[in-house]
Parts: structure tokens; sequence; C-alpha cells
């Protein structure tokens, strides 16, 4: 008997197969093959989906291209807290019809991870943002120096004191958040908590504290911050300290809180919003402003700037004005971040009491970042 | 249909896998002499820890698998229950940042976080070894088993002498296993253990040098090529005849392997959700909430899944045969066994230009990301359905003589013989694509935030009753879409 091609049987549509070839019943087509078409929707939807995601979501990347008028798109990468991001920026395009695209960092790639992506895409030739928003000061000043910043001096930056703004006009910084020490008071008393930053490393203690690894974020620009202040003798003295101490090293501050609400640290290194929303979450949290040295701890504040070759310049130059207005600092104090604004009148407007505070300059600290990195990196991080 | 399907698979592959690999070796050659990295003695200490944790991890995994394989045994694949294949979905699919949040909870204060991580490892990744060494019980291992009982062999004796006659699949379910453990980064993180793939990540994110990146990831490169090389001589070698059971073992089916499995569901899931259970009562508002801010969000992440997931399997289908698939299958797990931040560099290297600008600006980059990663397992498993001495393969012989060309053969096979199998694939790489993070957060693009980042972000900012909502929402979803999908494959 001739065998029938499995072409030939699946085309005719038919189920019949020759008894003693059981197995090529497996292979009649499939419904979808003999005329169904629920599977091949199933390929095609999403298939389609990929098309007209390549070919729908485009954004023209220069002034000069077609599209949408410049005047109403604008992109910003943002690292501040995207709940709360997210919610001004919606206001803002409903407030004023912009369209606002917004790229968060997360807390797998932080602050510096963003602003890799912004040397990448420079590099590349091709600027995709427009406005850089950032939770920190630091790592906004070095792309700066690297000329991949836009000068600008936003409407309303000239209630900020001087030391906010860039003497070019390249950023502008708004609402601070403190360098604090945070701890259980159930489990561990003040008196315990040291009063000097130095002193974490203090043998007996140096155990129990867990900080963010300090090659990334805001503990970034703190260790900076030390080897400005410390001199590279007393830096590299209190990383021993903390590496032959036994210090936990996590990745990244709200980890370090967790530690201590978990009972697996009691003192942890983070940033005052950190301990803000643990306490509003229920956990049993305190926190202490230990001394840089010079008189108080470090404040970091939140950073606007305008990228160079923004795609959207006009957009761009009115969102900075709003990012950095009175309107927006007093926003963010009264959020659950609770930052500090920089403006003295809106600190009294609110009775916002700013704790002692650093004095070291900025550029000090940036000037510091790569050396402490690279002693962090040979010392703690091993 | 055949010839779009092998179209799709090969226009995948190459854009998937091939490419941003090529990519990354090129950008990497130009920047070996600048290389700065962490000390290789932590590099190395980090490797080594991630592999202690990974293999304890499926160790217990397996063991607590062991009564399911069993029940899958006496059933076979296709005896497999709707409700049961709906429970391991959402045992897959619940992030392990909920699970790892809810054993948080539910440990002694102060408990060390490793513990946590092997617990919510173990309890996420069993359903693995499950079907794998049930897989094999049910096709070889019946008859010992029959002679074992007749024996009087009871319990782990029952066990012990059934799993030496599968030592081949309890291998390769613990080397599975390990290298999907090994590449993870969100248990890990939300369990606050440094590991290899969480220092990676922080290393890629950080860097414009490519060879950074791949420099750190040697030891992980290292292992993979070693797993690829098992791998390959358990796909190469030829399939032993699987042994029809008398009727008398495949019908004694007792209530055991469905306890067991009831138990184990209970665990992975219901235990850590319960415990943050309090944290959605405190936020009554939490799950609506959650649905009317993230919404797009989930449908975005489920269309990427879904996306990913159909060209995975697409390049699987393509290359289940040749010796093209042998090369794919290794740059596959490259890319998917390797960490996650490996495989969002290549994907820069390759998309950030101004030529790609369409792909990498949009959720294109997104579904690619997703489709490197877990391109592996389609591979391999459609690979070893269709290998020499399967039955598939004769199938496939019988096919030729009759004068079909073997390509559309196999393609024919695999959506024939093997649908369901081809479903389960579709569903894992899916669900697997849902929960991936440190590949998206390389890649994201602006506008969409891919859910598995929200859930980090949530995470962090302590709202565990959004996260729990969150990972309920994504659940929910998939097993909409699964029993859908399934339903559609079953009327054919």
């Amino acid at each position: 008997m001739k065998l029938l091609d499995i072409r030939q049987r699946a085309s005719a549509g038919t189920r019949t197969v020759h008894s003693w070839r059981p197995e090529l019943a497996l292979l009649r087509a499939p419904n979808w093959a003999r005329g169904g078409c629920h599977l091949p929707l199933a390929l095609v939807g999403p298939i389609a989906a990929f098309c007209l995601g390549v070919a729908g979501c485009n954004e023209p990347t220069s002034n000069e291209g077609g599209g949408r008028p410049e005047a109403s798109t604008v992109t910003v990468y943002c690292s501040v807290d995207e709940q709360f991001a997210r919610r001004i920026l919606d206001d803002y395009a409903a407030e004023t019809g912009a369209r606002v695209t917004p790229l968060f960092d997360s807390e797998a790639g932080k602050t510096t991870g963003l602003i890799n992506r912004i040397r990448e895409e420079a590099d590349a030739g091709r600027v995709r943002a427009d406005v850089f928003w950032s939770s920190e000061l630091f790592g906004t000043m070095l792309l700066g120096r690297d000329g991949l910043l836009e000068p600008y001096r936003p409407a309303g930056a000239d209630a900020i004191p001087g030391r906010y703004k860039d003497p070019g006009g390249l950023w502008t910084a708004v609402a601070n958040r403190a360098r604090v020490v945070a701890f259980d008071p159930s489990r561990t008393s003040r008196s315990d908590v040291p009063a000097r930053w130095e002193d974490l490393a203090k043998p007996g203690l140096v155990n129990r504290v867990a900080l963010a690894n300090p090659l990334f974020g805001t503990t970034r620009g703190h260790v900076a911050a030390m080897r400005a202040l410390w001199g590279e003798n007393r830096f590299e003295a209190f990383l021993r300290g903390l590496k032959e101490g036994g210090a936990t090293i996590l990745d990244g501050n709200s980890a370090t809180v967790r530690a201590v609400t978990s009972g697996r640290a009691s003192l942890a290194a983070t940033d005052t919003d950190d301990v803000w929303v643990f306490q509003r979450a229920g956990n049993s949290l305190d926190l202490v402003y230990p001394d840089m040295g010079d008189g108080g701890t470090l404040l970091i504040p939140c950073s606007v700037a305008i990228l160079k070759g923004a795609p959207h310049l006009t957009p761009a130059k009115k969102l900075a004005d709003f990012l950095v207005s009175a309107e927006l600092e007093r926003a963010l104090a009264e959020s659950d971040s609770r930052n500090i604004p920089v403006r003295t009148a809106l600190r009294e407007k609110l009775g916002i009491k700013q704790p002692p505070a650093s004095r070291i300059p900025f550029d000090a600290i940036a000037d510091n970042m790569d050396e402490a990195v690279t002693l962090v990196r040979d010392i703690l991080i091993r | 249909m055949v010839v779009a399907i092998r179209f799709v698979g090969f226009l995948a592959a190459v854009a998937a896998l091939v490419w941003p690999m090529l990519a990354l070796l090129a950008d990497a050659g130009g920047d070996w002499g600048s290389v700065s990295i962490p000390p290789a003695g932590r590099i190395l200490a980090l490797f080594a820890k991630s592999l202690a944790l990974s293999a304890a991890s499926s160790v217990l995994a397996v063991s607590l698998s062991l009564p399911i394989a069993r029940g899958i045994g006496q059933t076979g694949i296709r005896g497999l229950r709707g409700a049961s294949v709906a429970a391991w979905a959402v045992v897959l699919l619940l992030p392990t940042m909920v699970t790892s949040l809810g054993w948080d909870r539910l440990l002694p204060t102060g408990a060390p976080a490793e513990i946590r991580l092997v617990l919510t490892w173990s309890l996420w990744i069993w359903p693995v070894p499950a079907l794998t060494i049930g897989t094999g019980w049910a096709r070889y291992a019946r008859p010992t088993e029959t002679a074992a009982r007749l024996d009087g062999c009871t319990g782990p004796a029952l066990y012990f002498l059934v799993l030496r006659s599968l030592s081949k699949y309890v291998g390769l379910a613990m080397l599975v296993s390990i290298a999907v453990l090994l590449a993870d980064f969100n248990a890990p993180h939300a369990a606050g253990v440094t590991v290899f793939s969480t220092e990676l990540l922080g290393i890629a994110a950080n860097t414009t040098n490519r060879a950074d990146v791949l420099v750190a990831a040697l030891p992980s490169i290292t292992a993979v090529a070693l797993v690829a090389a098992v791998l390959f001589v358990a796909v190469g070698r030829q399939a032993p005849h699987a042994i029809s059971a008398p009727e008398s073992c495949a019908a004694s089916k007792t209530l055991a392997p469905r306890i067991a499995q009831g138990l184990l569901v209970a665990a992975s899931v219901a235990l850590p959700a319960t415990a943050l259970f309090g944290a959605l009562m405190r936020e009554p508002g939490a799950l609506a909430e959650t649905w009317r801010t993230y919404r797009g969000d989930l449908g975005w992440t489920l269309l990427v899944a879904v996306s990913a997931a159909l060209l995975g399997v697409s390049i699987g289908i393509t290359f289940a045969r040749g010796r093209s698939g042998d090369v794919l299958l290794v740059v596959a797990l490259l890319m998917g066994l390797g960490p996650g931040a490996l495989t969002g560099s290549a994907m820069i290297a390759a998309y950030n230009r101004a030529s790609t600008a369409p792909i990498y600006d949009n959720f294109p980059i997104l579904v690619l990301a997703g489709t490197a990663r877990y391109a592996w397992i389609p591979i391999l498993c459609c690979r070893l359905l269709v290998r020499r001495g399967s039955r598939a393969a004769s199938i496939e012989e019988q096919a030729v003589t009759d004068g079909s060309d073997n390509k559309s053969a196999v393609v024919r096979i695999l959506f024939g013989a093997h649908r369901g199998a081809v479903l389960g694939i579709c569903m894992i790489v899916g669900a697997l694509v849902m929960g991936e993070a440190a590949a998206m957060s390389l890649v994201r693009v602006p506008g969409f935030t891919p859910v598995s980042l929200v859930m980090i972000e949530k995470y962090h900012r302590a709202e565990d009753g959004i996260l729990l909502s969150l990972g309920l929402w994504e659940a929910a979803l998939v097993i909409a879409c699964g029993i859908v999908v399934s339903r559609l494959i079953s009327r054919d």
C-alpha cells in the first residue's frame, strides 16, 4: 500500500491514519494548519506588537526632525523616589500639556547606573534624555566636568543659596537629605550610637554596623567627603577599621535599614528618607546625625541639570524651572521623603529645622571621588 | 506557517543572541587595557559563595520534589491535572521578592539572611526537579519501581533504588537548578545577601567599559562552559528506549504525591503570602490602588513576557536540529546562565547606536533581553525532545521516508506530539521573563517600568502591601493567559 505524503494528508484535512502507522497520527496537522486560526493569532499578536513598538513609539531625536512638536515632549532621567516623582511629573504634564517621559533608576542600578547610561548615550552620539533629575549632586557635578551638561540658570533660582548652584549654570540643587545612623531604640540605646562618623569603625561597635556599598550612590559621595575632610591617612584608618571589624556591606541604603529592622545589624549608615519610609511602615527606628568633624553631618541635595545635546531644549528648560521651584521644594519637604529645603525662608515658613551641617564644599567632595573609590576598592571591598 | 516560524526563529536568534554576543566581544576588545573591577579575590569569593548557596538550595529542592516526581512517574506528564499545572505556575511566577519578604517575617529576628535565601530559592525552584525527575521516572523507572515494591521496598529504600536508575535525571535536575539559581538576582537582592550576580550588576551599571563586565563575569562564563559540556553529552547521547510500564504500576496512584504537592505549594506560596497579608490589611485599598497605578506596567510586562516566550520557543523549534543549534545553545547558555548584567551589557553594546535607536529606545529591547535570558530553555528542551533514539526522532524518520523534509517534520512533530511540552516551556519562559530584573534594569526604556523593577522599588520603600498586590496581580494575569492558551490548544 502506498503511503500518503504527510503534507497531502494535512492539506486534505483528514484525521484518518493507516492503522499500521499509528505514530503518524501524531503528525496530523493541528487545527490551525488546516484553517483554524487560534494559535497563529497568539503568535501574530505579539509579533505585531513588536513591530508596532518599533515603528510607532519612535521619538524624533533632533529638533529638526518631524513628528511631535518640540514644545510638547520632554524626556527626564530621574533617580528621585519614583512614587513621588511619577506623581509630580504627571501633575506637571497635566498642567502644562507637555508629554513627559520619565526613566527612573532602580535600586538595582541606582543613580550611578543612570549617570552611566547618560555617558554611554553621549558616547554613542545619541543623547536621548533632556533633563537629569538626580537624588544626589556629585554624579551630576562629574557629568558637568566632563562637558555633558548644558548651561542654564532656571527661573526662580535666585533665592537658592550660592552653594547649591553651579557658577557656570550647569546644575542647580534643592531639597537636602542628611546622612545619618539609624538604629532600633528597642534594641539599641541612643548613648551607644557614635556621635562622630569616624567612631563608627571603633572596635566593639563596628561588627554591628551595616553600610551600603561605598562604590555607588550617596555612600560614594559620603566617603569622598570623608577623604576630603579627614585626609588620606585618617580615611584609610577608618576603612581598615570597618574591614577588620567586620562591618556588613550591603547593596543599598534601604538594605542597611532592613538589616536593622530584622535584627541582623544594630546600626545603619543611611539617608534620612530611608529612615522616614521605614518608620511610616511601622518599624521601630530612630536616627542620629553624627558629626563629620567640622560641626555637622553631610547634607546631600537633589540636583537638576539639562543634558548637552538634549533633543527638546525648550520644554527641558521649562521642566527645569519647575523642578527647582519653591513649590516643588515644598512638596518634597511635605512628602514621605521629608527633604530639607535649601531656601532658608521656606524652611522657616514650614517650621523645618535643619540639622547641624558639614561645611565642606561640594567641589572638594567631587575632587576626592576617584581617590576615595580606589581606596574603598583596595581596602574595604576585597 | 512552518516557513514563518523558522524565519521568525532565525531572526530572533540573530537579534537576541548572536548579534549582542558579537557586539559585546567587539566592544570589550578595545577596552582590555583599562579594566577596573573589584579585586579578583573578592569576585572569586563571591562566586564560590553563590555556588555553595545555589547547591544547598538545589539539594533541598530536589529532596522536597521527590514525592511529586514519583506522582508524575505514576501518571505520566499527560496525567498532570490542570490544578497542578496552575499551582506550579503560581510557585514559579510569584516573585521571589514577595516570598523572601514573607520569610523575613516568619523567621526569628536575627536569623541569617543566607537561610532566608536558601528557603526562598528551594521553595521556588522545586517544580523544575519535580518535572525533570518525574519525566524520567514515567519513561524509564516504572519497572524498577514495580520490582522494588514486589520485593517489599517502601519509603526511602524505594526512592534510593529508583533514583539510582534515574541518576542522569537527578544530575540534570541538580545542574539546571544550580545554574538557574546562580544567575538569579532577585532573591539574593531581597534577602540582602551579596552574591556574584548582585555584585556584577553593580559593576555593569557603573561602568561604560564592556571589558569590566566580561572580565568580572569570567568565573560564571567558565561555569557555564562546563554546564554546556555536560548538557551536550546528555543531549547528544541516544535516548534509551522508553519502557512501557505495566498497567498495574501506572494505575497505582496514591494520595501521597498530591498531599506532598499541596504541602509544598502551601509552603512556597501560601505561608509567605499569609505573613504579608497583615501589610495588605493595613493598606486595604492596596490591591485596587496597585491596579489603578500599575496596570499599564503590568500589561506591558505581560506583553514583553509573552513576546519573549514565543520568540524563544520559535528559536527552540528552528534550531532543534543541526550543528548550528549546538553553537546557538552555547551562546544561549552564556546569555542565560551568566548573570543578567552580562546579558544587559550585551544588549547595550548591540543596540545603543543611532541605526538601532527604534529598538533601543522602545520596548523591543526588553523583549530581546528577555528572549536572550531564557532562550536556552526552549532550545535545550526542543533538542532533547527530538534527539536521536527518541520517539519523536523515530516519527521523523518515518516522515522523511514518506517524503517529508525533515525540517518541517520536526516543526510538525513538536506541535503535534509535544504540544503540551511546548506550551509548558512557553509558560515557564514567560514566567521567568516577568521576574527578570538585572538585565531589564540596564535596558529599561522611558515611559514604562517592568514590574520586576517596580517591585524592587516597592521593596526598598517598605511598601509591602503594594509589593504583595503586584505579585498577586502578576500571578493572576499569567495564570489567566495560561488557562486561555491551554484551552485553545486542547481544542485541536
